[in-house]
């Protein structure tokens, strides 16, 4: 039943180690006996050997050995995931292929902000529509405002709806490529043109004119889809699960995403707070050198995870998982990780 | 370092690496240790959410430049502002670019074209170095903020994003000049991918840490900028590297066996790098503290190193 699937997304700032902790979360969830799926970006290789996907991962959800066939796990690509949509919405091959050769599509339309996130919650949508999975658990991209991802559907709404887009695609230009306004304004309207020219570079306006011309047959089916994706971030059964490291540095951050999750309607499963350091025991180090420092680290390591636990109140779960001496090598270690995550 | 070795910088820095290593730490150090030497330093900060002034011990910068010590000097750039601004300067006459700044169109164009913040941002740092072509008067008259005292700076030190979003800022230049035809923004951008892509103009450094993914996504990074600008990364700094505790006594804790494993395989994979990474190397320190104090902890370490 795809209304059943349960989503937890996987959120964080960059460098907090979520890929992995995304990884030991559907570990968990498998075992316990789901049908699983992880959608993880750019993992690292050694994740991404643990996992035992490769390349074939981009374009298909590839099972995971020694999780009992539960697990599957696949690789999200953002521009290969717009492209499909291109293909999905497109009404005939002349405006497919209209849009997918324009200038500004091949080159920009790729790194336009928040495209990465909103194709994450898109890859989420078709694979929530299959209904293959029981879990799905998704990994986010690494972003220093994690709320990108949450935002991106109203914003590509938004934008769908503004009047600039109507704007931009009137009729400005004539089959020659020039500014029908000024044609027929003879030789003032030839210097009025290359003054807009100097101004923007009407090759620009060209492209993009060009390019929101050829994507307004797709407008309604895009923009459908849009409200959809951000409905389906807020259902019940979607929980997000935010992944830090006990640094003060990090602290406020933590704690904003967490309030602004709260403050749009999403669901906060758990707040993990990954990577903390040994902290050393009673009796004497082998290494004064590395004691002291051990100390110091430990220190700062408690206090930020004190003030974290201060400042939630106890209203959200808070995991700690600890730094392991290698990075997980195998699903065992996953496993052991994902314990850990369980347990607490 | 030497004093020759902060001499012989080029006058604009950029610090980029994987999110997480440190690297606004690292960048903070870097300037409190270039202004040690000698250097006039603008410290130029490109998130929206600052977070220089906790490392540096100063108030917000709030889009202004804030005077941290003598010789050092910071700021948080705000990449829409300085459009604005570019605009207001470049449209004649000014009632024209007041009423195109407040259009819905224009808010559309700043928000929808890819890499026009982001050349924006690289062309302010470009001016605040107050050489090259952009610090020309042909810009227009510098705006408040640093590039206002174009000149008075030896380095400017820019904190990138990290190195998806880090490689998306130094490739926009290039990106944008080739993918609009003409126009004072394709030129701008034309001007600004042309420092860029120089190493005498502008150093590329990278900050990570000694974990696997972290080289690794360093040594991604230094191909994807030899692919795109014909050429790579001037400097590798390695932070929180574990002190080497020597060998290991029997019967250890199991803490300080985790902390010894770790360090040796820093170890390990710092060999390994340098078959892959021939650049000069910088290692710091895992620093015991956080803000200031370890601003300063690897400030002196780099004096040293």
């Amino acid at each position: 039943m795809t209304a059943q699937a349960e989503i937890r997304v996987v959120v964080g700032a960059g460098g907090v180690g979520k890929t992995t902790v995304a990884a030991a979360l559907a570990v968990a969830l498998a075992d316990a006996g789901h049908r699983t799926l992880v959608m993880t970006f750019d993992p690292s290789r050694r994740l991404k050997d643990t996992l035992g996907i490769g390349e074939r991962a981009l374009a298909d959800e590839v099972p995971v050995a020694h999780c009992g066939g539960r697990l599957h796990a696949s690789l999200l690509d953002a521009r290969q995931t717009f492209d499909g949509l291109i293909d999905r919405y497109a009404p005939d091959a002349a405006v497919r292929q209209r849009i997918l050769g324009n200038r500004y599509y091949r080159h920009l339309a790729g790194s336009l902000a928040g495209i990465l996130e909103y194709m994450a919650a898109e890859k989420l949508f078709e694979i929530v529509q299959a209904g293959s999975y029981e879990r799905l658990v998704l990994d986010t991209p690494p972003v220093s405002q994690a709320l990108d991802l949450l935002e991106a559907p109203e914003r590509i709404v938004r934008f769908l709806d503004s009047g600039a887009v109507q704007f931009a695609t009137r009729p400005w230009f004539d089959a020659a490529g020039r500014l029908k306004a000024t044609r027929r304004m003879g030789r003032l309207g030839r210097r009025l043109e290359d003054y807009l020219d100097g101004l923007v570079g009407l090759d620009l306006l060209r492209d993009l004119v060009e390019f929101f011309t050829a994507f307004k047959p797709l407008f309604e089916g895009f923009r459908a889809r849009a409200r959809e994706v951000g409905s389906l971030l807020r259902r019940p059964s979607t929980c997000f699960d935010l992944v830090t490291t006990a640094s003060e540095d990090r602290t406020h951050d933590t704690l904003f995403f967490a309030r602004r999750l709260r403050e749009s309607g999403l669901r906060l499963g758990s707040i993990a707070v990954n990577r903390l350091h040994p902290w050393p025991g009673s009796g004497a180090a082998g290494s004064p050198v590395l004691a002291r420092l051990a100390s110091a680290v430990a220190d700062r390591e408690r206090r930020a995870l004190a003030s974290v636990r201060e400042l939630l109140g106890g209203s959200v779960p808070l995991v700690t998982l600890p730094l392991l001496a290698e990075e997980p090598v195998a699903i065992a270690g996953l496993r052991e990780l994902a314990g850990r995550f369980e347990a607490s | 370092m030497r004093d020759d070795f902060w001499a012989s910088l080029p006058p604009l820095v950029v610090v980029t690496g994987k999110g997480g290593v440190g690297k606004t730490v690292v960048s903070c150090a870097l300037a409190r240790a270039a202004v040690g030497a000698g250097l006039r330093v603008l410290l130029l900060e490109l998130d929206a959410r600052e977070s220089l002034h906790r490392f540096l011990g100063c108030s917000p910068s709030g889009g202004g430049v804030i005077r941290v010590a003598p010789g050092l000097a910071a700021e948080n750039v705000r990449p829409r502002a300085v459009v604005d601004r570019l605009i207001g300067e470049r449209v004649r006459p000014a009632w024209v670019a007041r009423r195109l700044i407040k259009s819905v169109i224009y808010e559309q164009f700043v928000q929808g074209a890819p890499g026009l913040r982001e050349v924006a941002a690289l062309g302010y740092a470009i001016r605040a170095t107050g050489r090259g072509p952009l610090a020309a008067p042909g810009l227009g008259r510098a705006g408040p903020g640093a590039a206002g005292e174009a000149g008075g700076h030896d380095l400017v030190l820019l904190d990138a994003p990290a190195t998806g979003h880090g490689v998306s800022l130094l490739l926009a230049p290039r990106l944008l000049s080739e993918a609009i035809g003409g126009g004072p923004i394709a030129a701008l951008a034309t001007e600004v991918a042309a420092v860029v892509g120089d190493p005498a103009a502008c150093g590329l450094w990278a900050v990570s840490t000694a974990e696997g993914m972290a080289l690794r996504e360093t040594l991604e990074l230094d191909a994807a900028l030899r692919g795109g600008l014909g050429r790579g990364l001037d400097l590798l700094a390695v932070n929180r590297l574990l002190p080497d505790a020597g060998a290991e006594p029997a019967g250890v804790e199991e803490w300080e066996a985790v902390w010894r494993r770790r360090a040796a395989g820093e170890r390990d994979r710092l060999a390994k790098l340098a078959g892959a990474w021939r650049g000069p190397l910088l290692r710091l320190p895992l620093s015991g503290h956080e803000g200031p104090a370890a601003v300063a902890e690897l400030a002196a370490a780099l004096r040293e190193a």
